[in-house]
């Protein structure tokens, strides 16, 4: 991986002015940290907006989208550089088939990054799901759960929800404010409960929300950025979270074989096998043993012997 | 393959065309009727005076002449067959048509459609056609003119718009809905719409996730109970528009519906769009694609899947509503949500209802099922045909195997196909036998219960990697009425150990025998 090239980050030019200053104040803040590298992974369910997302960030479109089509068939990773940074985002299939979530798609994204991040780290997990869902149910919990086995619950540390489809109208009489908080809280909600993050871990795991509009009907303000209901402009916005989350001081997921592989499933439960071993002669081999001696004590000769 | 689904689309694209001005896709029995029979009657002699005054009265100028070509088909049959010679039965069925039909051109007065609508005509057609079907029995009694009731059963999955569309339905709030939480339990809900009693059943939402299934199971037990007690007209299967993305995902889902409610549920069922006003997404080119063409294809997405759930290869067109409840969505003068089209789609809701209860009211037999019968008629061909298989993660399709077919008889009577499957590297090979019989019974005329399944038998081989699995299944289904029906069932299923599994067939053979011929030799 050492000797590839990797692409310009053109497509930033095509943001609007306003928009290019502040991206390329972060990426200058993130140098300050020492930080040249940045590995993004971007999971979330199927036909939640993924793969637009990242099209959107990188400003062109890398990834192929297709309304119908339903998804990305397989891992993508896109590598842009620029100014000696260079930013690389996967982008995963959804992980969600027929009702349950699809343990193919898992262990082809582990196989992607084995081949490709093998001894390397991933630095922001992007969870994304649509803003418009009104329910929040197990099959969330589901996905939430298999990423976390996956990848450890350390993961969570260095994870953002994105929620697309931000420019909507909002049911029911509420306000955008509103709508976003309760759909956020019910969200965050079942990540903490798919992860097993106990209640009194919350504050360690703070999971910022961001919200993002990837349809080019998306609204302008008169920078000509484009932005959410709210009045601000949301490329920004997720950068910088993004960025927060890289250099809030924890460490990235180290990718390594043992990853990959999963625990050992022969280690487990190995301490009770002495304990089991003991049991068993104790009371099951010695009471036979006994028995049997007994039977052949009491036995009585026929008379014809 | 992909003929097919050019087909289809071409088919899709010619209903799209015909019916971009009514932003609705039809019933599509009518291409079995012989519509032949209006026009017939042009010759004859017209005398709108012969006719019940009745129809006359609450008819506009264009449905008149409809209205008068239906009465002059009607008054050539009477021409053949005086007065008298008609039998009491059938005098009467004559006049429960007579009353269906004014009944439904009431109704579209009251809507505001003119007969000559696609979907009217249709309905009309098929209600015209009944006249020359005398020998059909009606097994219903006289029915009410005045009270006109119509029951609606709403099921769909949770959080995409049942209880708004019900609230919008009636325009008026009468159920909560809450942006976050599920309604919980089934409710009835009464109002009158237009003059119209109507009476509809909210659910509770189902849900997605394998996890769920058992609560989805305890609600579609109870709603199946609620249908029994009080059948509905009309189902609406509701769902979003804009979250279609992945149809497969459906599948499951669609088909515990279909096992508790029973296949026929489809047949008088609505595919209602809730969200319809959303934009539609990008396509392949960067602009937004048309509106109808994003329907278009989202429908049929949820369309085929029934069909694949139903087995039937051919059109099953269900009709499709799209429903808007959001309260800032653009509307009429007279208060009505309007579509992209701008069109009222309440109104065009309503009017399917009435069109699904009308039909089914007159107990039409599904042509569907006339379809289904012929196809397992002896055709003596060899069918050879490769066989896909499609990744569903990788979304690749493979090429996997091929598969050969022959169609035969056995003993003469009961068609059978066999199937060959021989799998690309040559691992695995499948030998299938399936025949099955069918009967109609004609003589019920209960919709949709016509079927009754003689016998189904399979065998089934396959051989893998030189180890061998087998199955046999019979089934016998025999149908006496409605109420009354026997079912055998005899399965057998060895696996790779066929040993084991013959040996274990020795203890039982052993035991039934000992029982049945006494122990031959006395106690040890």
């Amino acid at each position: 991986m050492a000797g590839q090239l990797v692409k310009e980050w053109a497509g930033i030019q095509q943001f609007p002015a306003a928009t290019q200053e502040k991206l390329v104040d972060l990426l200058a803040k993130l140098k300050n940290q020492n930080v040249d590298k940045l590995t993004i992974l971007v999971m979330g369910k199927g036909g939640v907006g993924k793969s637009s997302t990242i099209n959107s960030i990188i400003g062109e479109p890398v990834v192929t989208v297709s309304a119908f089509q339903s998804e990305t068939p397989r891992p993508v990773m896109v590598s842009r550089s620029r100014a000696g940074f260079t930013m690389n985002i996967i982008d995963t299939p959804g992980l969600v088939e027929g009702g349950y979530v699809n343990d193919q798609v898992l262990d082809s994204i582990k196989s992607f990054l084995g081949r490709f991040l093998m001894m390397k780290t991933i630095d922001v997990l992007l969870y994304v799901d649509r803003l418009d869902a009104y329910r929040v149910d197990d099959l969330d919990k589901q996905v939430v759960k298999a990423i976390t086995d996956s990848f450890g619950k350390e993961i969570w540390h260095k994870a953002m929800v994105v929620l697309t489809h931000a420019q909507l109208s909002p049911p029911d009489a509420l306000t955008y404010e509103e709508f976003f908080s309760k759909r956020s809280e019910s969200l965050l909600k079942c990540v903490r409960q798919g992860a097993r993050i106990s209640k009194k871990d919350v504050q360690n795991f703070a999971i910022p929300v961001a919200l993002v509009e990837n349809s080019g009907r998306c609204n302008k303000n008169e920078h000509d950025e484009k932005i959410l209901p709210t009045g601000t402009p949301w490329i920004p916005n997720v950068v910088h979270a993004i960025t927060n989350i890289a250099l809030n001081g924890k460490g990235g997921i180290l990718f390594d074989k043992k990853l990959i592989e999963g625990p050992n499933a022969n280690d487990r439960g190995k301490l009770f096998i002495p304990l089991i071993l003991a049991f068993q002669y104790f009371f099951v081999i010695r009471p036979i043993q006994k028995q049997i001696r007994y039977d052949v004590a009491r036995e009585t000769k026929p008379s014809w012997a | 393959m992909v003929d097919e689904t050019e087909r289809e689309w071409n088919s899709m694209n010619l209903r799209n065309s015909m019916n971009l001005s009514d932003g609705e896709i039809l019933l599509d029995y009518a291409q079995e009727i012989d519509c032949r029979i209006v026009t017939d009657s042009d010759d004859s002699a017209f005398n709108p005076k012969s006719v019940d005054g009745a129809e006359n009265v609450s008819l506009e100028s264009n449905a008149a002449d409809l209205g008068s070509t239906f009465s002059s088909a009607r008054s050539i049959i009477e021409a053949r067959t005086p007065e008298e010679a008609l039998s009491e039965r059938e005098k009467k069925q004559l006049e429960k048509t007579k009353q269906i039909r004014v009944k439904y051109f009431r109704l579209l007065h009251r809507l505001g459609r003119s007969p000559e609508d696609f979907v009217a005509s249709e309905v009309l057609c098929q209600l015209a056609r009944l006249k020359h079907f005398i020998s059909i029995l009606l097994k219903k009694a006289a029915m009410e003119l005045e009270a006109q009731r119509k029951d609606d059963l709403v099921i769909g999955k949770t959080g995409v718009g049942k209880s708004a569309t019900i609230n919008s339905i009636f325009g008026e709030s009468k159920t909560a809905v809450n942006a976050f939480e599920p309604s919980t339990r089934v409710k009835e809900i009464i109002g009158k719409i237009d003059g119209v009693k109507v009476k509809v059943f909210d659910t509770p939402g189902l849900r997605n996730s394998l996890k769920d299934q058992p609560k989805n199971c305890k609600i579609l037990s109870s709603v199946k109970k609620l249908m029994k007690k009080s059948p509905p007209d009309v189902i609406l299967y509701v769902d979003r528009l804009d979250t279609q993305s992945d149809n497969v995902n459906d599948l499951p889902l669609l088909k515990l519906v279909t096992s508790y409610l029973g296949s026929s549920m489809w047949r008088k069922s609505i595919l209602a769009f809730t969200h319809a006003t959303s934009v539609p997404p990008d396509g392949p080119d960067g602009y937004p694609l048309s509106c109808e063409v994003f329907i278009a294809q989202q429908s049929e997405g949820v369309q085929q899947l029934i069909r694949e759930l139903l087995g039937l290869n051919d059109d099953l067109m269900i009709p499709i509503s799209l429903v808007e409840n959001h309260p800032l969505a653009k509307k009429n003068e007279n208060g009505e949500t309007l579509l992209h089209n701008g069109e009222s789609w309440r109104s065009n809701l309503l009017f399917l209802c009435y069109s699904i209860k009308t039909l089914s009211e007159v107990n039409i037999q599904n042509p569907l099922e006339q379809r289904k019968f012929v196809d397992l008629q002896i055709r003596s061909q060899l069918l050879t045909r490769p066989v896909f298989e499609s990744h569903d993660w990788d979304r690749d399709i493979d090429y996997d195997g091929v598969l050969i077919e022959d169609k035969l008889e056995i003993a003469g009577c009961f068609p059978a196909v066999i199937s060959v499957q021989l799998a690309k590297d040559k691992r695995e090979c499948n030998f299938q036998l399936h025949s099955s019989f069918l009967t109609k019974r004609e003589d019920h005329g209960t919709f949709g219960k016509n079927k009754k399944l003689s016998y189904i038998l399979k065998g089934e081989t396959k051989i893998r990697k030189n180890k061998a699995a087998a199955g046999v299944s019979i089934n016998v289904n025999a149908g006496l009425n409605n109420k009354l029906s026997g079912k055998i069932s005899i399965k057998t299923n060895c696996s790779d150990q066929l040993q084991i599994a013959a040996m274990a067939f020795l203890p039982i053979a052993r035991a039934m025998f000992i029982k049945i011929f006494g122990q031959s030799s006395g106690d040890y």
